[in-house]
């Protein structure tokens, strides 16, 4: 018998990872996780034969995003920020640590000189946001919070992309994808051309 | 026909579990993967023909309901990475810690109480970490001796393996991809599991202990120099048929087997010629009565220390004055005023910085050849001990915590520390007592220890003492004696 969960951010991020690695045809890859320990205090770069090379180790006081994700296709990288729910990610010192967050790794993505990182340092990076609704119905509401508060702390306007876990009726969580405040099926409907650098 | 059998690895996160299948698939077919509720994984392995294996992976502990009560007990000493769970049977396989980092100073006993956590009720602990890391000054550091020591004697003591593996080497430091660690880790667990489901007899674990306690004797005998000055019986280190004896003992293979006493350390007549030459005091950076008393038993030659390179770390004069008013108002609270308070922050030395050092003896660990010294020197310290004395004449160790924040001594690196040295300088390879155990906090006081009505509270911290220690030494020279509670 499985034992009954409690939604959290540990949760909510491994949902997202797991709907990744079950659509891998989109083209995404893992560039770094944040849990709470292991072997993955690190950016890694997959080669062209998959394997993973380290090409950013963080310190131990850095902050980190909790997600990197990269597709070589569109090249894009999501750089997520998660919390549990909306409540904590809104709030003006979080939003301000994932502000922080988003314009060091900006610098970090541009300075990794590793050769596996190549031409990845000249990919668009996406600001993005990760957290779980209880209620389907107020995932809009909820996005546009997110949105209003990112806009107001970062003082200029810029397209984020919104996670937002949800249960389907089979009480399954999935992750839905919310760019711009427009709701996509994934995150390769992203609009490309208006994001290159 | 195909059988089913099924076991739960509960992890700190889902990755330390899915990683924990990842490399059991190195040992086993993974034949499918789900993922229940969305994000569950629950792997099928391939054990042998007709048998195969599902592992669910449960990641982060807090988040399930209800915890089965073997790992709410474990995991109040602290969470392991990785706990191997037979939901049928309710009982765990093994547990893993696994580090990203060296430990070093303190850091590297902080995990010491999870391994005795585990072995205190025979649970198999494994604990996998960087031989070599780099440090914040860019410079690169090998692990700490103490780990592996603790691993060897609680193994023994215990007759339950606590595994110390390393991974990373000199030019690839904090690496998992090198050194044997990781691969003898999961081989252990893939023997594990085919043990339990009745695939191998109990004798296939011998090789793999065996090899395992080869890599930690190993291990020890080329850095134990870096750590301290002496170590006991050094030569059986390269003794090759230690670590098979050992893992004879501990896999039950051979359990009357002749285990040599190892990592005791004597009392100073018995120490090499030259340590005992060289034993002298190291001195103390802010002045304390006791302290001093045990720095003549140590200028007399009847204790010593291991070595001398304990730091300080200065604290903020705000935070220092606000940790004496804490102390004293919970003295109060609990005692209405009946033992000394005379914690004064003026007798707390300024650092270069301008911070205050906490920071008594300069070494953490006494170790005294007469439990009877011990109890003058408490008297000259305290003359309200008056006549005090131990139960018994024998030798001792005292083991100092400096710290001042209340409660602090209830938790890491302190109750890590105490783990580790009074395993290894307290208890023979057996597990038996050779020693009387004290502790000395200076700067907390002893209502601390109780309830309202007087008996001992219930934390980690409290019970790792009751089951450690004989006597605890608190502000103004308050002894509790742990096994009744008694106060003198």
């Amino acid at each position: 018998m499985t034992p009954t969960y409690s939604i959290s951010e540990e949760i909510a991020r491994w949902t997202v990872e797991v709907y990744f690695k079950q659509h891998a045809a989109l083209g995404w890859w893992l560039a770094f996780t944040n849990p709470t320990a292991g072997p993955w205090k690190k950016i890694v770069a997959q080669d062209e034969g998959g394997f993973n090379a380290e090409i950013y180790r963080f310190q131990r006081e850095e902050e980190r995003p909790d997600l990197v994700l990269v597709n070589d296709e569109l090249k894009l990288i999501l750089l997520v920020e998660a919390k549990d729910f909306v409540e904590k990610l809104v709030t003006a010192d979080q939003m301000e640590k994932s502000i922080r967050v988003i314009k060091e790794m900006n610098k970090v993505f541009l300075s990794i000189q590793h050769i596996g990182w190549g031409e990845r340092a000249k990919y668009r990076v996406v600001s993005s946001f990760l957290w779980v609704c209880q209620d389907i119905r107020s995932m809009l509401i909820e996005d546009k919070e997110v949105r209003k508060v990112f806009q107001k702390t970062v003082t200029k306007t810029e397209p984020v992309l919104n996670i937002i876990v949800t249960k389907d009726e089979a009480d399954n969580l999935f992750p839905n994808f919310i760019y711009d405040g427009q709701r996509i099926t994934n995150p390769n409907e992203i609009p490309t051309l208006s994001l290159h650098r | 026909m195909v059988n089913t059998v099924r076991l739960q690895f509960w992890a700190d996160s889902f990755h330390e579990g899915f990683w924990a299948c990842d490399e059991i698939g190195k040992h086993f077919s993974v034949l499918s993967i789900v993922y229940e509720k969305g994000f569950i994984p629950v792997f099928r392995f391939a054990l042998k023909e007709g048998l195969e294996l599902e592992v669910m992976v449960l990641g982060s502990y807090k988040n399930w309901s209800p915890l089965p009560q073997p790992i709410a007990e474990l995991i109040d000493w602290g969470k392991p990475d990785l706990i191997v769970f037979d939901p049928v049977s309710n009982s765990i396989l093994m547990a893993v810690e696994e580090t990203a980092a060296v430990p070093t100073g303190n850091q590297a006993l902080q995990r010491c109480e999870r391994m005795y956590g585990s072995l205190r009720r025979k649970i198999p602990f494994w604990y996998l970490l960087g031989e070599f890391g780099t440090h914040i000054d860019g410079g690169t550091r090998r692990d700490s001796i103490w780990p592996t020591v603790l691993g060897i004697k609680l193994s023994c003591a215990y007759k339950t393996p606590c595994m110390v593996l390393h991974y990373s080497d000199l030019a690839h430091p904090e690496d998992y991809a090198f050194g044997t660690g990781l691969a003898s880790l999961f081989l252990a667990l893939a023997i594990k599991i085919k043990i339990f489901f009745g695939i191998e007899k109990n004798a296939a674990f011998y090789p793999v202990l065996e090899e395992q306690y080869r890599h930690m004797f190993n291990f020890i005998n080329s850095q134990w120099r870096n750590v301290v000055d002496f170590l006991p019986q050094e030569q059986l280190l390269q003794d090759p048929t230690i670590p098979q004896v050992i893992a004879k003992f501990v896999s039950g293979s051979d359990p009357e087997a002749s285990v040599p006493d190892l990592f005791a350390w004597p009392n100073t007549p018995a120490l090499p010629k030259e340590i005992y030459q060289n034993i002298s005091p190291g001195g103390w950076i802010k002045d304390d009565q006791f302290v001093r008393g045990l720095e003549v038993l140590v200028e007399k030659k009847v204790a010593y220390n291991l070595s001398s390179n304990a730091g300080s770390k200065p604290q903020k004069t705000q935070d220092v004055s606000g940790w004496i008013s804490e102390q004293k108002n919970i003295l109060q609270r609990q005692n209405n005023g009946n033992y000394p308070f005379e914690i004064d922050i003026k007798d707390f030395p300024k650092s270069a910085s301008g911070l205050l050092h906490v920071t008594t003896a300069k070494n953490v660990l006494y170790l005294i050849d007469s439990s009877e010294d011990a109890a003058k020197t408490l008297i000259t310290a305290f003359p309200r001990l008056k006549k005090f004395s131990f139960p018994e004449n024998g030798s001792a160790f005292v083991y100092i915590s400096n710290s001042l924040k209340p409660g602090r001594i209830f938790g890491d690196p302190f109750t890590g520390q105490l783990s580790a040295f009074a395993n290894i300088f307290g208890r023979d390879i057996r597990g038996k007592n050779i020693r009387l155990r004290i502790a000395y906090y200076p700067h907390q006081v002893h209502a601390q220890l109780f309830d309202k009505t007087n008996n001992f509270r219930m934390n980690k911290g409290i019970t790792i003492m009751r089951e450690l220690l004989d006597f605890a030494v608190f502000h103004g020279g308050v002894v509790v004696n742990m096994q009744n509670g008694q106060i003198v």
